[in-house]
């Protein structure tokens, strides 16, 4: 097998990595207070919204992929204003696959978040309460550095997986290189054109990728009960 | 002064609490059978219980209001507290935990150095949590309840957990805290000996 990689994979590479960092990053940004507030919730209101964050986990993609695609149609409010905005379709462009990527990654993101902040010491946030701290300086100061490795490791989590991500991109984005085009389809592109030496290439890296993450993630995770026992 | 007029239900328990508090930098002790609400009443005052009902004056200063639905946030209350378990934050060094409370303090009465001296902290500073024995801890829980520089200071218990020696060690350092430093103490405990070696006052609960 050659490992050279050639001008489609690189850019397939450099697609998946900026769509992979762009969803992470707004992810972890939104995911972060909404978890905080699920795990502290008892009402039937965060119940439902619970439940709604997790349908991606059981949708299948295609399922999801179909409403959006509707959804970004110039005939909708989204379709239409996005149009009127750029002048572009958010169908088949970048900006559709991010916002399909950020729906699709949501239970990714926001559960692991919920089940770290859950298991904190809740005693501890009346200690720094006691100590004068506001609601928000408690988060910061007490909350974040205490959950930091559960807060790693749903990022890694949320990266790898839209990574990995197929079904809606494909139905979303299609196959448009430089624009769509991401190392996953791009493998599935070279599976259906028989290039089997580009498609090792590129499933290769992807299964090395996805198993240094899982170290990572495990790593993380023995940590933080090492600092908890 | 501290007036206290609520009442609480936990687990099915109606909870009273009708007192009056001299307080004036005394140390006032309070005891009573287990399960007979100790804890919290301490909780009440700090504002970590915030179901009671009724009314909670600091110094004539409102903390609870219920008729006017008034409840003074825990955190605005100046009131220290320092817990059976000592719950220090793990991801911060004994430097740390101190300076989060000295930060927070409203108004700093105690400077950080008079009260690593008086809790014998120097050796401990850069330590975490996780590398101090059951009396470091509880030295470290009390100078950080001390450094936030309260107007009254709650203590829960504070020599529970420990051993004989580690007791007697940190009832040493009670003793000198309280001809050292200005403070007003409403303590907590149901050994006997321990309230009437710190206290000026004791009340029981029933």
């Amino acid at each position: 097998m050659n490992f050279a990689f050639g001008s489609t994979e690189i850019t397939a590479f450099w697609l998946t990595l900026k769509l992979a960092l762009s969803t992470t990053l707004i992810l972890m940004l939104f995911c972060i207070p909404l978890a905080w507030w699920l795990a502290k919730s008892k009402s039937w209101f965060a119940m439902l919204v619970e439940s709604i964050v997790a349908l991606p986990i059981v949708l299948p993609p295609t399922v999801l992929g179909f409403y959006l695609l509707i959804a970004f149609s110039p005939q909708t409010l989204l379709g239409e204003h996005y149009q009127a905005l750029t002048g572009q379709q958010l169908a088949f462009s970048f900006y559709g696959i991010l916002f399909a990527s950020l729906i699709y990654s949501l239970p990714f993101a926001i559960q692991p978040l919920q089940a770290t902040f859950s298991q904190l010491d809740k005693r501890l946030i009346e200690t720094a309460q006691s100590l004068g701290a506001r609601p928000l300086d408690c988060f910061i100061s007490v909350v974040l550095p205490i959950c930091k490795n559960g807060i790693i490791s749903a990022a890694l989590l949320c990266f790898a997986h839209t990574v990995g991500e197929f079904g809606v991109i494909l139905m979303i984005g299609g196959n448009i290189p430089g624009e769509t085009q991401v190392l996953s389809i791009a493998l599935f592109d070279a599976v259906e054109s028989l290039q089997y030496e580009k498609a090792h290439n590129m499933a290769a890296g992807l299964l090395i990728f996805s198993m240094v993450i899982l170290i990572i993630m495990n790593m993380l995770k023995r940590g933080q009960q090492r600092a908890t026992d | 002064m501290l007036q206290i007029d609520c009442s609480i239900k936990l687990n099915q328990k109606i909870f009273k609490y009708k007192h009056h508090f001299e307080l004036k930098n005394r140390c006032i002790g309070i005891s009573g059978d287990s399960g007979c609400g100790k804890t919290t009443l301490l909780r009440i005052i700090a504002g970590l219980e915030t179901n009671a009902q009724g009314n909670i004056k600091l110094n004539n200063e409102a903390l609870q209001l219920s008729d006017e639905n008034f409840i003074k946030p825990a955190f605005k209350r100046d009131i220290g507290f320092v817990f059976q378990d000592t719950r220090l934050f793990p991801h911060l060094t004994v430097l740390g935990n101190l300076k989060y409370a000295l930060k927070r303090a409203t108004t700093v009465k105690f400077s950080l150095e008079k009260v690593v001296e008086a809790f014998s902290l120097t050796p401990l500073l850069q330590r975490k949590p996780l590398m101090l024995s059951g009396g470091e801890k509880h030295r470290v829980a009390i100078a950080r309840a001390i450094l936030s520089s309260p107007q009254l200071l709650l203590m829960d218990e504070p020599l529970s957990g420990l051993d004989s020696a580690q007791k007697v060690e940190l009832l040493k350092y009670l003793k000198y805290i309280k001809t050292q430093f200005d403070l007003s103490i409403i303590y907590v405990s149901h050994i006997e000996d321990e309230l009437k070696t710190l206290s000026d006052e004791i009340i029981y609960l029933n």
